[in-house]
């Protein structure tokens, strides 16, 4: 009852501050958001700044921070594996909280241990068995006349004990007929060979979650973990170390050692940013000024970001929203078979998400053209979706 | 006496409690209509749980007005308890004569609003009619079936009658898409393709159970009578599954050549045979 009444009392103060307040101050547009990095703000921005705020590892410090008990899991299932248990794992997280990291994290600790490892990534979307085994041995170094599942997987049980880490495992999500053939496929493979490899999973939340709901995936892995998105503390801690590393040594005349983490504007920009850390480093170059000292620095108080967009959307629009969510990107073909509609039609509805700003259009490494989510705008589409019961 | 009768009248309803009891209802109204905004904001602002927030406005409306017409009666009017009793007994003895139906319909209301038999948003089967509780009203039920049309029932029916209640409050919904299929399909093929093709409808709520029965019928020639039961993401979305799913599976028995003789294949034969009788070489 408790919980109830403060959901209901938490939804409508959001709803009253987000009617009640005249859009035009208090809001940035998402495509304002989206195409932040090539504004004209950005682009006359202090070099120092610029390279202290990109997105990607810091020099001498990592951009993503990777929690012990995240790592601590993988070394425990692996040495659960070394013990002889027949272990499989997954690790899965909302877009851009650090999986790859971590796997690569994990996977560095294994090669300074002298342990034998596989990375697989797969470069395109898995429409059948001959897509998997091709995938499985070209990356695994396996040659094979013919490609057949049985001989696959006994050269895979032939070759030394190791682990294999899959990443992008979006690759293998497809609303096709074929999806439960490359499932079952991949399932034989895994089921065959888990106790003498350490399989090793990762995927995007909605990507794990429709393989799980579809096709049960998740029956084949012994130990599942979910990777949890950067609580404001972490992401405030990350934010001042990146005024450090750009040279400041104040925000709003306050110095940063002793900045609080829980009042102040540099924790309401944690607090907007939903533990997505490109938000956080959005909302602190798009309000930013110099301050009147040398190495100090003004931010202004963040503002909401108004999803009217979205709200604009048709049916079909969000569908598609939805499904490159959980299929990572969809090419425009991929598209048409999902939805059965027509190529034409489908380029269509992807072009003009891109030009709201909402997707960005890609080169896969196969060649072929596909749409993602921008990465910047992810966790407002993403909690958007949810809150329309497009994704679940 | 008549003229004492009359001046208690006056008294009664003098311009001070008339003009009160109109401010009252006034602010009643002004009040539900606050509160019925205020719900379909929150209903806008998150529409997953659509179902339950619309839910709340027929019983507070009820006990709105219930409060109101309350305080008018004792509050405002406040008439001697002779007049209370013998205004009752007439009111009642008169509106029970003249509008039994009305007055069957407001005590449904207020019975289905204590203990609802179904919500807004729910899709129930009142008798032939199929649709979406839109509305709860005090005296009638408004549906809007799949066709756009809006039908009302009155409450006093609704209890009589037995209702089947498809969501019970979810949005999701258990959907059956019934197919009749030639026999020379292998069951196992047929379950398989339809069980694919539901999974592989983005309008099916992947998180409920989906399955696929194959019955063997006989009606002038045996055929499969195959039911296809899958939850649908919101039950506003029935019909679009429903054909979604359908289509998905007719496409992928010809993609693989299983319905080739079949009724499904009818074009085809029809353009042939208009080929054959074209006159043109």
């Amino acid at each position: 009852m408790a919980n109830s009444f403060s959901w209901f009392s938490d939804t409508w103060l959001k709803m009253k501050t987000s009617l009640f307040k005249n859009k035009d101050d208090s809001s940035i547009p998402l495509d304002q958001v989206s195409r932040f990095y090539q504004s004209e703000l950005y682009q006359s921005l202090d070099a120092e700044i610029k390279s202290a705020f990109y997105d990607g590892p810091l020099g001498g410090l990592d951009s993503r921070i990777i929690e012990r008990k995240d790592l601590a899991f993988l070394n425990t299932s692996h040495q659960l594996w070394e013990n002889g248990r027949n272990i499989s794992c997954a690790i899965y997280g909302e877009k851009g909280t650090g999986l790859s990291t971590l796997i690569n994290l994990f996977l560095n600790d294994l090669k300074q241990r002298n342990k034998t490892y596989k990375q697989i990534n797969f470069i395109k979307r898995l429409s059948d068995e001959h897509d998997v085994i091709d995938a499985f041995c070209k990356q695994l170094n396996i040659s094979m006349p013919e490609y057949k599942l049985d001989s696959f997987i006994d050269q895979l049980n032939d070759l030394p004990p190791m682990v294999i880490a899959v990443d992008d495992l979006h690759y293998l999500v497809q609303r096709t007929m074929s999806a439960q053939k490359v499932i079952n496929c991949i399932s034989t493979i895994i089921l065959a060979s888990r106790g003498h490899h350490f399989w090793l999973f990762a995927a995007e939340e909605q990507s794990w979650r429709r393989l799980c709901y579809g096709y049960q995936f998740d029956s084949l892995i012994s130990d599942q973990h979910h990777v949890s998105n950067f609580t404001d503390k972490q992401i405030h801690e990350l934010l001042i170390k990146r005024f450090s590393y750009a040279g400041f040594n104040s925000i709003n005349d306050v110095s940063l050692e002793t900045l609080s983490p829980d009042k102040g504007t540099l924790q309401e920009i944690s607090k907007r940013s939903k533990g997505c850390i490109e938000l956080g480093l959005f909302y602190c170059l798009s309000h930013l000024t110099h301050g009147t000292k040398p190495k100090s620095i003004f931010l202004r108080t963040p503002q909401d970001i108004d999803t009217s967009a979205l709200k604009k959307l048709t049916q079909n629009e969000l569908f598609t929203l939805a499904e490159i969510c959980v299929h990572g990107q969809l090419s425009p073909k991929e598209h048409a078979k999902v939805f059965r509609t027509h190529d034409n039609e489908s380029k269509m509805i992807l072009e003009h998400l891109r030009v709201l700003g909402i997707l960005d259009q890609i080169e896969e490494p196969s060649h072929n053209q596909a749409y993602k989510l921008k990465l910047i705008i992810s966790a407002v589409v993403i909690r958007y979706l949810i809150s329309m019961n497009y994704l679940y | 006496m008549d003229n004492q009768l009359f001046s208690q009248f006056v008294e009664l309803f003098s311009l001070t409690k008339v003009l009160s009891i109109a401010l009252t209802l006034i602010i009643t109204w002004l009040v539900l209509k606050g509160i019925h905004w205020v719900i379909q904001s929150l209903v806008n602002y998150n529409p997953k749980y659509r179902i339950q927030l619309s839910q709340t406005y027929p019983v507070i409306r009820i006990i709105l007005w219930v409060i109101c017409l309350s305080y008018v009666v004792l509050g405002i009017i406040h008439p001697p308890e002779a007049v209370i009793y013998a205004s009752l007994g007439s009111l009642g003895l008169a509106l029970g004569l003249a509008s039994q139906d009305a007055i069957r319909n407001l005590v449904a209301g207020i019975m289905m609003a204590v203990s609802p038999r179904f919500k807004i948003g729910d899709m129930v089967k009142v008798g032939e009619y199929y649709g979406e509780v839109i509305s709860l009203d005090l005296s009638t039920t408004k549906l809007r079936t799949f066709d756009d049309s809006l039908i009302t029932v009155p409450n006093g029916d609704i209890l009589k009658t037995p209702i089947s209640n498809a969501n019970n409050g979810e949005l999701n919904e258990l959907v059956a898409i019934d197919l009749h299929l030639p026999v020379n399909i292998p069951i196992d093929q047929l379950k398989n393709i339809a069980l694919n093709a539901a999974k592989c409808s983005h309008y099916v709520f992947l998180r409920k159970p989906i399955t696929a029965t194959v019955f063997p019928v006989f009606e002038r020639n045996f055929y499969y009578h195959l039911t296809v039961k899958a939850y649908v993401l919101d039950v506003r979305l029935e019909r679009s599954m429903a054909t979604d799913v359908a289509e998905r599976i007719i496409e992928s028995l010809q993609e693989q050549g299983l319905l080739a003789d079949s009724v499904f294949d009818i074009q085809p034969r029809l353009e042939q045979a208009v080929d054959i009788t074209s006159p043109n070489p």
